[in-house]
């Protein structure tokens, strides 16, 4: 019995004429046509998710709520967290473009998988960076609140007076942490969605390739 | 100048296209989906283009940016529909047993090669297009001993497809 693959061989190089054709007009339009790429795919997802997390952030900036603390802020706490989240947003902008740039289907299968998957590390550290500071900005505002709300005084004297006060600090604390909790699941979900439209395969593939090396 | 470069384009493109319908062929299922890969692998080999400089063959060249569209960058719009289950194939394999022809043979490497992942069909792919081990090697990205091994073992698997 003849190996497999050889038989197919002999076939493969005498099997050109049932091949399709395309003619020199049909080419020309073809390379005038739009590109359904994934990686055009996700960099129009990552400019969305990066215009998203930075209007986000401005607008919790300056929202009253962000303004009424602000005065209060002694330790300067709000200005620092700003410059840092100002700073982060430019940085990021710079490695996404810088590694997008890089992105070349001249390069070997395995490298175009890498310079794909990397540009969207990027992003994906972006918005993992954005969750530390939300939550440490969220738990620090909770901190200024309980010191300067009325209501919350007035609550928390009255709990006091009741003799409740760890419990109170108890509930609001997990009140906090579920409410964080819950904005991160949906995070996740998002990031579940995208990975399964567009980069399940690279990664299947990307698994392969580094099975055949190991 | 943009005009003489479409030109140039065109002209190596239509002499190559048979390599593009070739991978089409191996990575789609169907005549729509076999269209809309070789519409992106064009659009992408024209996008690459300028910076092509000729230190390869264009051919070389081709085959990587399209094996590249193909396993990486390409998604397909409607989950793939294979022809031929495994089970047909078993079926086919116990019915046929010895007295397979060679018509019969080739028809079933070819739905074997089909249902290969992406890796292993670009191997198979260059194989058949007789391309040596370090060109098979680069165009992946791995080693050129790792790429020999996993040859290897693709070709006794598809061998066991005929002697079962």
């Amino acid at each position: 019995m003849e190996d497999g693959l050889e038989l197919l061989k002999k076939d493969w190089k005498k099997k050109t004429s049932d091949l399709p054709s395309y003619s020199e007009v049909d080419l020309y339009k073809m390379i005038h046509k739009r590109s359904t790429s994934i990686v055009k795919w996700i960099v129009c997802v990552s400019v969305l998710e990066l215009l998203f997390w930075i209007s986000m952030s401005v607008y919790m900036k300056n929202s009253d709520f962000s303004n009424a603390y602000q005065a209060l802020d002694k330790f300067y706490f709000m200005t620092v967290a700003e410059v840092i989240s100002y700073g982060v947003i430019v940085t990021f902008i710079y490695l996404f473009y810088k590694n997008y740039r890089k992105i070349n289907t001249s390069s070997s299968v395995k490298e175009l998988i890498q310079q794909i998957i990397t540009t969207r590390k990027t992003v994906q550290n972006y918005v993992k960076i954005v969750i530390v500071l939300t939550t440490i900005t969220a738990f620090v505002t909770f901190g200024l609140l309980m010191q300067v709300d009325e209501n919350m005084i007035t609550l928390l004297q009255q709990a006091e007076n009741n003799g409740d006060a760890t419990l109170f600090y108890f509930i609001l604390f997990i009140s906090v942490t579920i409410y964080i909790g819950l904005m991160i699941l949906l995070i996740w979900g998002f990031y579940r969605i995208i990975y399964g439209i567009f980069l399940k395969r690279l990664y299947k593939n990307y698994e392969e390739l580094k099975n055949i090396e190991a | 100048m943009s005009e003489n470069l479409e030109q140039i384009f065109v002209s190596q493109l239509m002499e190559h296209q048979n390599i593009l319908h070739k991978i089409c062929r191996l990575y789609t299922n169907n005549e729509v989906e076999h269209e809309d890969l070789f519409q992106e692998i064009t659009i992408q080999l024209w996008k690459a283009f300028p910076n092509f400089r000729g230190e390869a063959k264009f051919s070389t060249w081709a085959y990587r940016v399209a094996l590249n569209t193909a396993i990486t960058l390409f998604r397909k719009k409607s989950k793939s529909v294979t022809t031929h289950s495994i089970e047909d194939k078993k079926f086919f394999l116990k019915s046929e047993d010895y007295d397979a022809t060679e018509e019969e043979q080739l028809k079933l490497m070819y739905q074997a090669v089909q249902q290969l992942n992406d890796i292993d069909k670009a191997l198979v792919f260059l194989y058949l297009e007789d391309k040596d081990y370090a060109e098979i090697s680069e165009t992946l990205g791995i080693s050129e001993v790792n790429a020999r091994v996993k040859m290897n073992r693709i070709k006794s698997k598809l061998k066991k497809i005929l002697n079962p």
